[in-house]
């Protein structure tokens, strides 16, 4: 047995308890999706991503059209994509991917995803590091910082990424509990910190005067020194690749297979117009009423007290929290570790992650990047699922054949992300071309397969 | 209980969101909203705490 052949049969051992599709008896009603979707999109990535809107200088009209058009192209592509896949399939994306792409291939992508996990993981310690530095006379790195700022900014980013692993260790359970109370908290102190920063910017308490200031002083279509302007297209985007390995990326298969009907992608909306639209607009209230300042603690604080510091700290905590518990299920196949020494291992990555400011000074290409990486995989899935069998193909040939890896996804994927580094365009467009042509050169390549 | 926790819970977010807006009507200085919101939210944790946890 090669080293891959065990990887890749420890890798199956993991995720042996979601082999079998889902049963009827256990499909979820749509009230469970939709507050899933609640509680997973007001995260602490949402106190920074509505804030660099306003740094990037979106105009209102841009940031609102882009928002309503981009979150219905996300939930679209929940709705039309991911869920009909999950609902016929009743698997996880990493059983059905096993079946189309091999599993050694499977294992690159959960490695893949591991990594890319704990980056963002890190960038919600440093999210939460930013609202526990005042109390420590640590200042939040400055927009143009990438690397380490100070001895005091590495130490607390490390203390922080030591309690939240620690706390991964000891049981997700728990911390999944806790997460749930604090989400609806969250999502109000995300409308209470906006509310509470209009007078700071001069709205009259009978709001006559409110487009007026969202428009000169908030949105103001004026790019913060340094940054770059962003446009509808921009906004529209983002706000449809924010998710991108989730729905395109078909990742939220594992949720949907507990659908009784793909049009329960529709229950995205929840998620997306409460997370990706009120609360990044809340958060560019915040940070317009603190001088365009990308800091997010002190963001809250200002607005809110000690308690919107709070809101901060524990946004990133119970979001960077079941980021390290996947990070860590990802490895676990990889390494053979127990669960408490690989989640430790994850943490100490994550942390070493977060001393670097970059990860959420640089959130939004980070987000555009993740979606991109894994973007291809969605394409192959959705090729192999819908197209194939529509022109003749045979599907799951790695399966039948019992290949370790399919070499045309491999290929397919690699090119995909070598044609996509050298497109010129904007890094926010390019998920969009590159997913055509991974699926136009998947069944090519199928197709050729045919023919010899 | 479970029910009076819940209710407190409840009563407890929506002052998180009334203080503010008190404030932003000007019927409420900045720092009595914070000491509010940061009272109203300990309620929401304790109460939804006992909720959760009787449900279970």
């Amino acid at each position: 047995m090669s080293r891959l052949d065990r990887l890749t049969a420890r890798l199956d051992q993991l995720y042996e308890y979601d082999r079998e599709p889902v049963r009827e008896s256990a499909l979820e009603p749509g009230r469970h999706f939709a507050g899933l979707f609640a509680g997973e999109h007001v995260a602490a990535t949402e106190f920074v991503i509505g804030a660099f809107f306003v740094l990037h200088g979106v105009a209102l009209r841009d940031l609102l059209l882009g928002l309503l058009v981009g979150n219905l192209l996300a939930v679209l592509s929940w709705t039309f994509v991911c869920a009909p896949i999950a609902t016929e399939t009743r698997l996880t994306l990493y059983w059905y991917l096993r079946r189309i792409a091999g599993p050694g291939l499977t294992l690159a992508y959960n490695v893949a995803n591991a990594v890319l996990y704990c980056v963002l993981a890190g960038a919600m310690i440093a999210v939460s590091a930013t609202a526990l530095g005042p109390a420590f006379s640590i200042p939040s790195p400055a927009l143009s910082d990438t690397l380490p700022t100070s001895l005091g900014w590495v130490l607390l980013t490390i203390g922080i990424g030591a309690v939240f692993t620690l706390f991964a260790i000891l049981g997700f359970e728990k911390l999944a509990r806790f997460a749930g109370l604090c989400s609806p908290w969250i999502f109000v102190a995300f409308l209470a910190g906006a509310i509470a920063s209009l007078p700071k910017l001069g709205v009259a308490p009978d709001l006559s005067n409110l487009a007026e200031v969202a428009r000169d002083r908030v949105w103001t279509g004026v790019a913060t020194g340094g940054q770059e302007k962003f446009t509808v297209g921009h906004v529209l985007f983002f706000a449809w690749f924010a998710n991108l390995a989730m729905h395109i990326g078909l990742s939220d298969m594992a949720l949907f297979r507990y659908a009784k009907h793909w049009s329960y992608g529709l229950y995205s909306a929840v998620g997306m117009y409460s997370g990706h639209m009120l609360a990044w607009i809340c958060s560019g209230v915040m940070v317009a009423a603190i001088g365009r300042e990308m800091d997010p603690g002190r963001m809250a604080h200002e607005a809110l007290g000690i308690a919107g510091a709070f809101a901060v700290f524990f946004a990133g905590w119970t979001t960077a929290n079941p980021t390290l518990y996947r990070a860590g299920l990802a490895l676990q196949a990889v390494t053979g570790w127990p669960r408490w020494k690989i989640t430790l291992g994850a943490g100490a990555l994550t942390t070493a992650f977060s001393c670097f400011p970059a990860v959420f000074l640089k959130l939004l290409d980070y987000v555009a990047l993740y979606g991109l990486i894994l973007m291809p995989v969605g394409a192959i899935v959705v090729a192999e699922h819908w197209l194939f069998p529509r022109l003749g193909l045979p599907r799951y040939r790695a399966e039948s054949e019992g290949a370790l890896v399919n070499w045309r996804a491999a290929v397919v994927w690699a090119g995909t992300l070598a044609a996509c580094h050298f497109m010129p365009l904007h890094l926010f467009y390019r998920w969009l071309p590159g997913y055509g042509l991974a699926l136009a050169s998947y069944v090519v390549l199928g197709l050729v397969r045919r023919r010899t | 209980m479970r029910r009076a926790a819940l209710v407190l819970a409840l009563i407890g977010l929506a002052t998180c969101l009334l203080a503010p807006v008190a404030y932003f009507r000007g019927d409420l200085g900045e720092d009595a909203m914070k000491a509010i919101f940061l009272a109203a939210s300990i309620v929401w944790f304790a109460s939804a705490s006992i909720w959760t946890s009787q449900a279970r």
